[in-house]
């Protein structure tokens, strides 16, 4: 069972380029670099969190919930239930191979904006902090939806619920305070700080103080961090059990 | 290795049971035939011997393993061939079989040789879209088969086969039960249910109407009688009918004079018992048709 993973990855990985996934990825990647260069460099510095955090949580949202439909749709989703693999593996490679995707975007739209002026192991915990929830959250809608065309359209509510940090973030001090305590308690918010942690010139930036105010603002301490990540862990942990695994035990009964 | 005891199954928001107090056991090295027409209960009940649906009443233990405790052990132990081929439409066939076989514990068939037996070796490089019914019948059963599973589930393992190849499947099947694993084929195909099970079962809503032996069931529906057939004799002139078939009563047939002498006569093409087809027994039982 050692290799069951590996093989996993490997497979799950051939059919995320065969299914022009990594072309997307890669393709939007140039555009975001490109942007992101070509902007005044306090606004890059803004737009630069915003754009590797939109990596894993948009698109392991959506791709996820796409690679779940698909497997839906070719009916390998019942095949696989019926081997020894358990659920969550098959859920956890879906999710890393979709972050280790969106770390190698993020990266290359770093270096190509900041050459190596930015902390790529913070970066890597934000990709996996919000690709990882993102990813369970895709995948469970998707299940429950059961087909790419329903997919499309649940979407939405879902992207708009893990879009909050970003308007929390741009616009912070302007908007009611239900609106940023509904953005502060977005599955995705953890991987945001974390995104801002990983460009900040000094310490790690406190954000949410507006886009206006570029990357700067206050360092946000260690115990800022953690607390971030440990929300977003909770926002895993409850994805898993109250969305994902009851989503699971009714596509396998259909 | 399959024993199934008053077992029953409603469905959430149905008004009755799609499985209605079934009991039946498949032992080991047996092939065992869930035969009905659609909608009698044969996908539920295979759904709930492969641990795929919960809350059913009655006991169903697949492998020693009550069905609705599976788990991943129990996962290993069985094989199952859906009867729509379910594959990664991108990935070859050869891939298709490595990836779901990396998910198995234990020895394996060579991947190679098992496609190769299935007349499935110069397509393993393709990629499944490519496939037709045929060829994605065959690699559903090369999946099923390829972690030596002891219980077998296959529904319509032959269905869109040609001939050739539905005899190399049904040869395949027949060697694994031999082997001692356990089969459990669901069809309403009578013809493959009648060369491969060992005892079949009738399954009419979600009720079995009879299990036993084709053979048997043969026996006991079918007429005690054979029946002799001669060609028309050379010379008779067109329009004349050929000669009718003359029927004997099987009971005494060795010292039937009657009988030995109609064998006797020139021209003798033919004698046939008058078995019942396990379509017609259904019938017969259940007072509907199979397909």
């Amino acid at each position: 069972m050692k290799s069951v993973p590996v093989a996993l990855f490997r497979y799950d990985f051939t059919l995320l380029c065969r299914h022009g996934f990594v072309a997307a990825y890669a393709v939007i990647g140039v555009l975001y670099a490109a942007i992101a260069a070509a902007l005044p460099q306090a606004w890059g510095d803004a737009v630069l969190p915003v754009m590797v955090w939109s990596d894993p949580v948009f698109f392991g949202f959506f791709f996820s919930g796409a690679t779940v439909c698909l497997d839906l749709a070719q009916g390998t989703f019942r095949a696989l239930t019926a081997t020894p693999l358990r659920p969550s593996v098959y859920f956890l490679v879906k999710s890393a191979n979709l972050a280790l995707l969106a770390y190698g975007m993020a990266l290359g739209i770093s270096l190509a904006v900041r050459g190596l002026a930015f902390r790529p192991l913070i970066l890597l915990v934000a990709v996996f902090l919000g690709g990882a929830p993102s990813a369970l959250i895709g995948a469970a809608l998707a299940l429950r939806l059961g087909s790419v065309n329903r997919f499309m359209v649940g979407a939405i509510p879902g992207l708009m619920w893990l879009s909050l940090p970003v308007f929390v973030y741009a616009a912070g001090p302007w908007l009611p305070g239900w609106v940023f305590w509904l953005g502060r308690l977005s599955p995705a918010d953890g991987a945001l700080r974390w995104a801002m942690a990983a460009f900040a010139a000094n310490g790690v930036a406190s954000g949410y103080g507006g886009a206006a105010s570029g990357s700067g603002g206050a360092a946000l301490g260690l115990g800022a961090l953690v607390l971030a990540a440990l929300e977003t862990l909770a926002w895993l942990v409850l994805a898993a059990r109250y969305a994902l695994a009851p989503a699971v035990t009714t596509a396998r009964e259909a | 290795m399959i024993h199934v005891e008053a077992l029953s199954y409603r469905y959430p928001r149905a008004t009755v049971d799609a499985v209605r107090g079934i009991s039946f056991s498949v032992g080991k090295g047996e092939v065992f035939g869930f035969l009905g027409p659609s909608g009698a209960g044969k996908s539920t009940t295979q759904k709930i011997l492969m641990g795929s649906l919960a809350g059913y009443r009655g006991s169903a233990v697949t492998g020693g393993v009550e069905a609705g405790r599976a788990d991943g052990s129990f996962r290993a132990s069985i094989g199952v061939a859906f009867e729509f081929p379910c594959f990664y439409q991108k990935l070859t066939g050869m891939e298709n079989l490595l990836l779901f076989s990396s998910l198995y514990p234990g020895p394996k068939d060579e991947p190679r040789a098992l496609l190769d037996r299935l007349g499935l070796g110069e397509a393993a490089d393709r990629r499944v879209g490519e496939y037709s019914k045929g060829m994605k019948m065959r690699l559903n059963l090369a999946r099923a088969l390829i972690h030596r599973p002891r219980m077998l589930f296959l529904d319509e393992p032959t269905s869109g086969l040609d001939p050739a190849n539905a005899r190399t499947v049904r040869e395949l099947v027949l060697e694994r039960a031999a082997s001692g694993a356990a089969v459990f084929l669901t069809t309403h195909d009578m013809a493959a249910a009648d060369a491969l099970c060992d005892r079949v079962a009738f399954l009419v809503d979600g009720c079995i109407a009879a299990c036993e032996a084709p053979a048997a069931l043969k026996r006991r529906y079918g007429r005690q009688a054979v029946v002799v057939e001669h060609a028309t004799p050379v010379g008779t002139p067109g329009g004349m009918p050929a000669a009718a078939p003359v029927e004997f009563p099987l009971a005494g047939l060795a010292d039937n004079p009657a009988f030995l002498a109609e064998l006797r006569k020139p021209g003798l093409v033919g004698v046939h018992t008058l078995d019942a087809t396990l379509d017609r027994i259904f019938l017969e039982l259940t007072g509907k048709e199979l397909a």
